[in-house]
């Protein structure tokens, strides 16, 4: 029993102290904040000159016409209004959209089943090394091996074929190219998340279960009432960081849409990320630099709205156990 | 609870429960439920597994035939195990060079960024104001910035100071933008380490960048371990911003040469033999890696987001 | 593993990995190009093209000639993409090349472009540069700038054809048809025949209009599309012209005569098929043979027709140019120039047509026999025009043409459905350019 607790108490999350501290003004309390400068001060030049003051810079770009090189001319709004009246670009904030709340629900769907399945099984390292690793792969190869499984006389149609579908949908259609995408994308993004939960799901403590098991809970309530709430926390993090990622989801369509990386994917599949890049860099057509800046400040608003309305819906008093 | 789970715990406590496969001396409450539908689970992932690694076999034995074969009979197996397609993708498209850019931009940025990140992080993490509040905001906003939009200007930056064209100037950009994933990470578990064995530490009378350097860093191996390990992932596969700030072929790095080498296929007569060599030429580091630290990856990725 | 164990490995790694960078090289390339004799260049071929191969003998020969340094960068045909953000910079190259869809929009309409005065003035084979080129193609392409002095040097031509397999079609290559209704009649007599007339990647989507394109410019001229774009009330899309070049292309689409799969394919899945006679007929450009040329089937025959006219109007023929350009702001853009003129000599030509496989831009250079044929048809044009008649308006033919265009040739929509879209979609477009 005391060693139970004594893990217990080491795995007690910080806020639990947080009273004592606010109220200390401790001497390594002082200490720890004359530490501002050396400790904070690189990470805050590294990030403010790299980074902050390149995307002021792109800020003041949207307020302009500009190709990209030579004059630019102020324009004011008309950017922002340009795009918004664009119906390409509403197309493709549906797009994101879609991404972001199907895959994302799907894939979060996909990871607690596959956690909950993995929790006892053999071999489940293994597995879970196999599911986290595509991953890891470059987009651009999956955009490559897209033409050859998916064309119409590719690898899925000729195994499809001995088994008697004769009229396979036609996968890569110009309509079909985006649904693909989101199963790519769910393919590539689940083995991720499902370790990352699988994690918080361990770290629930026995007892949980076998009050469960004392109580004569079935599956579906242990999941409800231990597992959910006693991983919120956890999965709340994942949410932000699909969140912000999911927006910013570009090589993968680029790829997959456009021949290798030589064309440009078609309409249908464009998400925010893509009507940026080819607004300023399609190479086919006189660049606009402003309206292409313009279009991703959006997607950046976009994305801290969606970011502070999670955080206030996933805050909860912190369980401690 | 009952004397039933307390001996069995007593009994258990010992184990290191964490690390091995919890079968035997384990409650049965513990055990999941063998029901239909956790056998249909298990089936389906037992194949997910099985696709996952033929795929990857079925690209790696790709790569030793050509062009013909593959276009006639993709499902089929290679006559001989000839390296000449890896050998021309090695030689004749610079993945050699390219690698080795990869190699030291990947591990010099990734380092870097978390060698910064740490003592900013545990900053944020210890010290509660509304001005740290902020400072974390400040950092997190970052996160949300896609890179199209700050890379014109960046280009401009960086001219001025003669760094494009040059690893050291992508080595900076990519420092500076992973900065805030990094920050965030580590803050976050930085926050969830116990404070008893700082606040011990102080009373011993130990200073506070004493305390960080050899009572906080040494706890937050893994937290750290896995930052560095996304970095190097994330790094490694870096396409957009090394497309346009490197300009000369021998300093591409890997996914820049992977493209114009597809380009180059698909513009002067396809060689789909060598292109699968250069896709294995740009999997198999990630495998390699992957195998050897994927443990310690995983295992501090939970570690981290866990806590 | 103590702490500081740690910090002295990982700082033995920096150290070594700071070293190994400086040996690679951090730094401009061209900021020691002040003294006369360096020229640096960004080609827009890949090692290993047979452009390429041309291309780098003639460097060589240069550099012998001249004694001055080249320094290539084989960059591939993103080299264009490279150039927009060194543009702001000091550090661009003295001399690119690329296609003049591709340059016009960073170098030739942005004003960031040299004249290249010096470059046609030059002698080469004893002829002044600007004769070497024939001027029907100078009136067509747009290469002058707001002074009217050109800012691109062609030395490459391409174009495009309707291409089949010559061994397998003899009379094809004898007697060709003259004119769209003899087209549709070939079409109609292949599919009664239970062959595949046509073969198309639907995913291009410059390849899908070229359709549409060459239609409208062969019934309106050369020009008249460029000009259906630029009004922007969009009424010129109510001409029945503008109606009868899409009703052709209608019938193409939903006639049947696609190659299956044609619209749910990644290229270059479907041109591949062709090359192996999975179709006859495919309306592409003028690098095809060297394109297609690894993986199409043994004893394939290059041959081609041009684009059916229409009767009445004069013999054209699609002529863009590949070539060169010089920024401004190079730092020695006479010898560039003198390189850029270099290219035009007869020997180089000749191996571009014959090695190379292309159109070569004098028309006195040899060329291969596969491209015969679109030779012939761009000797005899009349007036020539460009891809998509040269518009390059930002984002018209990526986010209103294009789009539209593919549902048309897809089969999604019909043609009063697709000129309506169009004329729409242009009236939004100009509003909200302002």
């Amino acid at each position: 029993m005391s060693a139970l607790t004594t893990k217990r108490r080491r795995r007690a999350p910080a806020p639990a102290e947080k009273p004592e501290r606010e109220h200390g003004g401790s001497s390594i309390d002082r200490q720890r904040r004359r530490l501002l400068i050396p400790f904070v001060g690189p990470a805050f030049i590294f990030y403010t000159v790299l980074f902050i003051v390149p995307a002021i810079a792109a800020v003041w770009i949207s307020l302009n016409d500009w190709a990209g090189s030579g004059p630019m001319t102020f324009v004011g709004f008309k950017n922002y209004i340009q795009v918004f009246q664009d119906q390409l670009f509403l197309k493709s904030f549906g797009n994101t959209l879609l991404l972001l709340f199907v895959v994302g629900a799907v894939i979060f769907t996909l990871a607690f089943a596959m956690t909950l399945v993995l929790r006892d099984m053999a071999a489940k390292k293994i597995v879970r090394n196999v599911i986290f690793f595509p991953h890891l792969i470059n987009a651009l190869v999956f955009g490559v091996l897209a033409g050859f499984i998916f064309n119409p006389g590719g690898m899925v149609n000729t195994l499809l074929k001995p088994l008697g579908v004769s009229e396979p949908p036609a996968w890569l259609a110009q309509d079909n190219i985006f649904p693909l995408i989101m199963a790519t994308m769910v393919m590539t993004t689940t083995g991720y998340f499902t370790t990352i939960l699988m994690a918080g799901v361990d770290r629930i403590p026995p007892y949980f279960y076998e009050d469960c098991a004392l109580a004569g809970a079935t599956a579906f309530q242990r999941l409800r009432y231990v597992i959910l709430p006693l991983t919120w926390d956890v999965f709340g993090t994942c949410a932000v960081l699909w969140t912000i990622s999911s927006i910013k989801i570009f090589e993968i369509i680029w790829v997959f849409g456009g021949s290798s990386g030589a064309g440009i994917p078609p309409t249908q599949s464009w998400t925010v990320a893509v009507y940026t890049y080819v607004t300023a860099f399609s190479g086919l057509s006189t660049p606009a630099y402003g309206a292409a800046t313009a279009s991703a400040i959006i997607s950046l608003a976009l994305v801290s709205v969606l970011v502070v309305l999670l955080r206030r819906a996933m805050r909860r008093d912190v369980i401690e156990f | 609870m009952s004397t039933l789970t307390s001996s069995k715990s007593a009994t258990s406590a010992p184990q290191p429960v964490r690390r091995r496969r919890n079968r035997g001396g384990v409650s049965p409450a513990l055990r999941a439920d063998h029901n239909l539908a956790r056998s249909i689970g298990v089936f389906i992932l037992w194949i997910v597994v099985v696709v996952s690694i033929a795929m990857l076999a079925w690209i790696v034995l790709q790569a030793f035939r050509d062009t013909r074969e593959i276009l006639s009979s993709p499902w089929g197996m290679p006559t001989s195990f000839d390296f000449a397609n890896f050998s021309t993708a090695w030689n004749v498209s610079g993945f050699a060079m390219a690698t080795l850019n990869s190699v030291v931009t990947t591990a010099v940025s990734s380092s870097v960024c978390v060698a910064v990140a740490c003592p900013a992080a545990y900053y944020l993490s210890r010290v509660e104001s509304r001005f740290t509040s902020g400072l974390s905001m400040y950092f997190i906003i970052g996160l949300g910035i896609p890179a199209q939009v700050i890379l014109i200007p960046l280009f401009v930056m960086l001219d001025k100071v003669h760094l494009t064209d040059s690893l050291i100037g992508l080595n900076l950009v990519y420092i500076g933008l992973s900065m805030p994933f990094t920050v965030f990470l580590l803050t976050a578990f930085f926050r969830s380490l116990p404070l008893e064995m700082e606040e011990a530490a102080a009373l011993d009378g130990a200073s506070a960048l004493r305390t960080f350097v050899q009572i906080t860093l040494p706890l937050a191996k893994g937290g750290i371990l896995t930052a560095f390990v996304l970095l190097l992932v994330s790094h490694w596969n870096e396409t957009l911003l090394a497309l346009t700030l490197i300009q000369s072929t021998d300093k591409y790095t890997l996914p820049v040469a992977l493209i114009s080498f597809v380009q180059q296929q698909t513009y002067s007569g396809a060689d789909w033999g060598g292109l699968f060599a250069g896709l294995c030429i740009v999997i198999l580091p990630m495998l390699i890696i992957y195998m050897w630290l994927g443990r310690r990856l995983t295992e501090g990725l939970t570690l981290g987001m866990g806590k | 593993m103590s702490t500081s164990f740690r910090f002295t490995k990982a700082l033995a790694v920096l150290a070594g990995a700071a070293l190994a960078l400086t040996a690679c090289g951090g730094g401009t390339t061209g900021a020691d190009a002040k003294d006369t004799g360096t020229v640096t260049y960004w080609s827009m071929w890949k090692v290993g093209e047979p452009q390429q191969k041309v291309v780098a003998q003639a460097i060589s020969d240069f550099e012998k000639q001249t004694g001055a340094t080249v320094k290539v960068q084989w960059q591939g045909r993103s080299n264009t993409t490279k150039l927009v953000p060194a543009l702001n910079t000091s550090n661009v190259p003295d001399l690119v090349d690329g296609s003049y869809a591709k340059l016009a929009p960073v170098l030739g309409n942005t004003g960031e472009a040299l004249p290249l005065t010096d470059a046609y003035a030059a002698t080469v084979d004893g002829k002044k540069v600007s004769d070497l080129i024939p001027s029907k193609y100078l009136t067509a392409s747009n290469i002058k700038d707001s002074n009217g002095q050109p800012w691109m040097l062609p030395y490459s031509l391409s174009s495009d054809a309707i291409w089949f397999n010559g061994a397998k079609n003899p009379d094809l290559a004898a007697s060709p048809p003259a004119n769209w209704d003899d087209f549709m009649a070939l079409l109609n007599k292949e599919k009664a025949a239970g062959q595949v007339p046509l073969a198309a990647d639907g995913d291009i989507a410059g390849y899908n209009s070229a359709w549409f394109s060459n239609l409208m410019i062969h019934s309106g001229g050369p020009g008249s599309l460029y000009k259906i774009a630029a009004d922007k009330t969009g009424a010129a899309w109510d001409s029945p012209a503008v109606l009868a070049a899409a009703q052709k292309v209608q019938a193409l689409a939903q006639g049947g005569y696609l190659i299956n799969g044609y619209n749910a394919s990644k290229w270059p899945a479907q041109q591949q098929a062709w090359a192996n006679g999975g179709a006859d007929l495919l309306l592409n450009g003028s690098w095809i043979p060297t394109e297609t040329g690894t993986y199409a089937a043994k004893d394939f025959k290059y041959s081609s027709f041009p684009f059916p006219g229409v009767n009445g109007q004069p013999a054209m023929a699609r002529a863009d140019f590949v070539g060169w350009a010089i920024p401004k702001k190079a730092k020695d853009p006479a010898l560039a120039q003198k390189l850029a003129a270099f290219m035009l000599n007869k020997k180089y030509q000749d191996e571009y047509g014959t090695q190379a496989k292309v159109l070569p831009i004098r028309a006195d250079a040899q060329t291969s026999p596969d491209m015969d044929n679109i030779k012939k048809a761009l000797d005899a044009a009349k007036e020539v025009y460009q891809a998509d008649d040269g518009i390059t308006f930002p984002g018209y033919t990526t986010k209103v043409y294009w789009p539209i265009d593919d549902e048309l040739f897809l089969g999604k929509i019909d043609a009063t459905q697709f000129v309506a879209k169009m004329k729409a979609a242009q009236i939004a477009y100009w509003k909200a350019q302002g």
